[in-house]
């Protein structure tokens, strides 16, 4: 408070010029704290949630989109802008210092990444495995892309629905500036979500997705279409049998939606466009590697002869073909999500044996979550996000070379990451 | 039934001969085989049914193919059985047993699959892991006197949280050595896997040992009536806490068995074998209060269960369809076992009745001369 000396008119003036001094000093602070610390001082609106400058040349846009889903024909006019920002995200080059930074955050639940203020949360439903770990790292990575994300936390429930409904009431009450999660539990995270976003928390959901109901509680939900997707297998399976043969449906959890989804899709497509494959086993694995050694052993009990299995998880494609191996009985050819490095490991030797067997795979899609990141930086800059964001899925079949000895057994196939922080990842480094 | 004292010429009773009669020896040998037979034969007498059914429905389930994959599941859960099977013979129960069997194949493959890593260290790595499992929950359940359930189910989580913070920390990116994996997927005959071998012999070894050596029935008599045992000098107590600590040896062994023929760690690997295992044991006739311990028995009941498994997953049937047979089968046979030694126990306490009516009716009427029957002498 200023204490005026001067008596009469000049004291009451000078007091007014120090109290209009004050309450701009007192508005200046106010729409501040509001702005990044680490961006352009007083900026505001949408440069505070910007990337920083990519630029990128066709071909390099092209070599992104070819590397993330392993074949040409996916042109970037095809995809939706978010998307594609997600990829261009991922795929850039980042300095050596924010890859050791992007390693280091990997240890620590919350990270300091730069010295923004926006708080970027990651929630895994389950967390643990190899492909979980690596697109965690992903969009560690490409949240330093962004300079206004100073801090990165980062929660796995560990497939426990409770802990990762607290976890959510955690991250809300720690104020973030919005969250990213896998959910693994479906809609029944979605009560979980429409809370989050009452206290103004934005949400945007990847790989594991709460389903349509949830639309209104989320910004965004990023996955493939499963129907779209079996018809990719369908195809995929009957250019290797020649349009005729039995195969076998492998998935998860009895019900789940994805696998609902693409069976249903890839059985419709066989007897559309290939009546001569027949669907001879649907079989549930619970997505492990005991389920699936157990629903192979079943299957082969039954004396079938099953041409090609279809499974949505590459890691665990791994026990079909092993204990098909064990039984002696001839492998079927498979087809399979993700990229696995020791089931092209296991293809590979085959070819050269007098069991050969066929391969398809998809790519390992870890570039979801960048994806995911990049739709809610979006919608924080007040741009028009998609309810869905589908990403396309694509089968190719192995070729040799494929194989990489350095990397581990589980090593996911190509992915946008830089390779110094994929290597760490994957132990080598 | 005793004896009655004979009588000599003179009408006085003398005790009879050590031993009893020459008539009364073969009669208690065939109660005592029976007694001994009965409880194995019933599962097994199951198990072999089901089998019939299964090679009937599934003719591939004894040809090579099925037989060398079905009996490596077989054999583990052979394996974590027995080692249940001594801690329900407590009247207890072991929550722990998935968790075990998960963070030994964590341990195994952390050791075996890392860069100049060693099978035999791992194993012995693994056995630590567990048996420090065992022996701290039969420290708390027998010495603390906490309650068998909670407490397996806590030391559960504690391994399953190691399991977690160990498989992250790299074993994620290994794999079980090839020679392990050779080993454990190795077969000989028509399919039958080591492992099912490695866990008839732990079986037979089981049933020796509770049999025939003084410790196995020192652990029977502390196990069955762990109050009689102690009045007959038995430390009933450390009998007991040494069967988690053996139990959990058993899984152990099932723990690096499966992770060699699964061929990499996982977070699921015990899962299977938290309810399973109890329902093996169950299935051999076992009572969950507790008591005499019959390996064969449970060996039946894992070959049951790991059979009805089999066959409904084959049957291609939805999944919701499964469980409410597989539940309904476990019912029927659990119902039997027990309506069987419900009979069997009604049997007894008929004749038990009816000795004792026989002894209250007395003696047959003293020949005429003055017999003095006294009692017998010493």
């Amino acid at each position: 408070m200023v204490r005026s000396t001067v008596p009469g008119v000049r004291g009451r003036a000078l007091t007014g010029l120090a109290l209009a001094a004050a309450c701009a000093a007192a508005i200046s602070a106010c729409s501040s704290s509001g702005s990044s610390g680490g961006g352009s001082p007083g900026a505001t609106g949408a440069s505070k949630y910007a990337p920083r400058p990519l630029t990128l040349t066709s071909s390099q846009r092209d070599s992104i989109i070819k590397t993330a889903f392993l074949t040409n024909s996916v042109s970037a006019s095809s995809l939706n802008p978010v998307i594609l920002q997600g990829l261009e995200q991922a795929g850039r080059s980042y300095t050596a210092a924010q890859i050791n930074t992007a390693w280091a955050c990997q240890s620590q639940t919350t990270c300091k990444i730069g010295k923004g203020s926006q708080t970027l949360a990651i929630l895994d439903g389950a967390g643990g495995n190899l492909w979980r770990q690596i697109t965690r790292a992903a969009i560690t990575m490409e949240a330093e892309a962004y300079p206004n994300i100073g801090t990165v936390i980062y929660l796995q429930a560990d497939g426990n629905l409770q802990t990762m409904q607290a976890d959510l009431k955690t991250l809300v009450a720690r104020g973030v500036t919005g969250i990213v999660t896998y959910d693994d539990f479906g809609p029944a995270m979605t009560s979980a979500f429409q809370q989050a976003k009452t206290q103004g928390i934005p949400i945007v959901a990847y790989g594991g997705t709460p389903g349509p109901g949830a639309a209104g509680a989320l910004v965004s939900q990023v996955q493939s279409d499963f129907c779209s997707d079996g018809d990719q297998m369908a195809q995929a399976t009957s250019k290797m049998l020649g349009g005729s043969g039995n195969v076998a449906f492998f998935t998860g959890t009895p019900g789940n939606p994805q696998g609902a989804g693409w069976e249903t899709c890839a059985q419709n497509w066989f007897q559309k466009h290939s009546p001569g494959i027949h669907v001879a086993d649907k079989s549930n694995t619970s997505w492990t590697e005991p389920g699936t050694v157990a629903a192979t052993s079943a299957l082969i009990a039954t004396g079938k002869t099953i041409n090609a299995v279809l499974y949505d998880y590459s890691l665990q494609s791994v026990n079909i073909v092993q204990t098909y191996q064990h039984a002696k009985v001839k492998v079927p050819d498979q087809v399979t999500w993700t990229s696995d490095n020791q089931l092209l490991q296991m293809w590979q030797q085959d070819q050269s044996s007098s069991d050969p067997w066929k391969l398809a795979y998809s790519s390992s899609i870890n570039f979801e979550g960048n994806i995911a990141l990049a739709a809610l930086m979006s919608h924080l800059a007040g741009e028009t996000v998609p309810s869905q964001l589908t990403i396309p899925l694509p089968f190719v079949e192995a070729q040799s070379g494929e194989y990489i000895s350095a990397q581990p057994a589980d090593a996911p196939g190509p992915t946008l990451m830089p390779d110094g922080l994929l290597t760490k990842l994957l132990g080598n480094g | 039934m005793t004896e009655k004292p004979q009588r000599r010429g003179s009408g006085i009773a003398v005790p009879p001969r050590p031993g009893g009669s020459a008539a009364a020896r073969p009669r208690r040998s065939l109660v005592g085989l029976r007694w001994r037979l009965v409880p194995v034969a019933v599962p097994w007498t199951v198990a072999l049914v089901i089998l019939v059914i299964s090679v009937i429905l599934y003719p591939g389930t004894v040809r090579f193919g099925g037989l060398a994959t079905l009996t490596p599941l077989l054999g583990v859960l052979v394996i974590a059985s027995l080692g249940q099977s001594l801690v329900i013979g407590t009247g207890g129960i072991d929550l722990s047993v998935s968790s075990v069997i998960t963070v030994v194949g964590v341990v195994f493959v952390l050791q075996s699959g890392a860069k100049g890593g060693s099978v035999a260290v791992a194993v012995v790595y693994s056995f630590v892991a567990g048996l420090a499992c065992g022996a701290v929950n039969g420290l708390l359940v027998e010495y603390l006197g906490l309650s068998p359930l909670v407490t397996t189910l806590a030391t559960g989580e504690v391994m399953a949280g190691l399991a977690s913070i160990w498989y992250g920390a790299g074993t994620n990116n290994l794999v079980v050595p090839k020679s392990w994996q050779r080993l454990t997927g190795g077969t000989f005959g028509p399919g039958i896997s080591y492992v099912l071998l490695v866990a008839v012999l732990a079986a037979l070894l089981l049933s020796i040992v509770l049999s025939y050596t003084a410790v196995g029935r020192r652990l029977t008599a502390a196990s069955t009536s762990p109050r009689a045992a102690a009045y007959q000098g038995i430390r009933a107590r450390r009998y007991r806490a040494a069967s988690y600590v053996v139990a959990a040896a058993m899984y152990s062994l099932a723990g690096i068995l499966f992770v060699g023929d699964i061929g990499t760690a996982t977070l699921s690997l015990g899962s299977v074998y938290q309810l399973s295992t109890i329902v093996a044991v169950v299935l051999g006739g076992a009572a969950l209060s507790g008591g005499r311990l019959h390996p064969a028995a449970t060996l039946a009941g894992a070959l049951f269960l790991a059979l009805i498994n089999n066959d409904v997953a084959a049957s291609g049937i939805a999944a919701g369809t499964q469980s409410v047979i597989q539940g309904a089968v476990l019912v029927a046979a659990m119902a039997a076992a027990a309506i069987g030694a419900l009979r069997s126990v009604r049997r007894r306490s008929l004749r038990r009745s009816l000795s004792r009516a026989a002894a209250t009716a007395g003696p047959p009427a003293a020949a005429a001369g003055g017999d003095t029957a006294g009692p017998p002498a010493g």
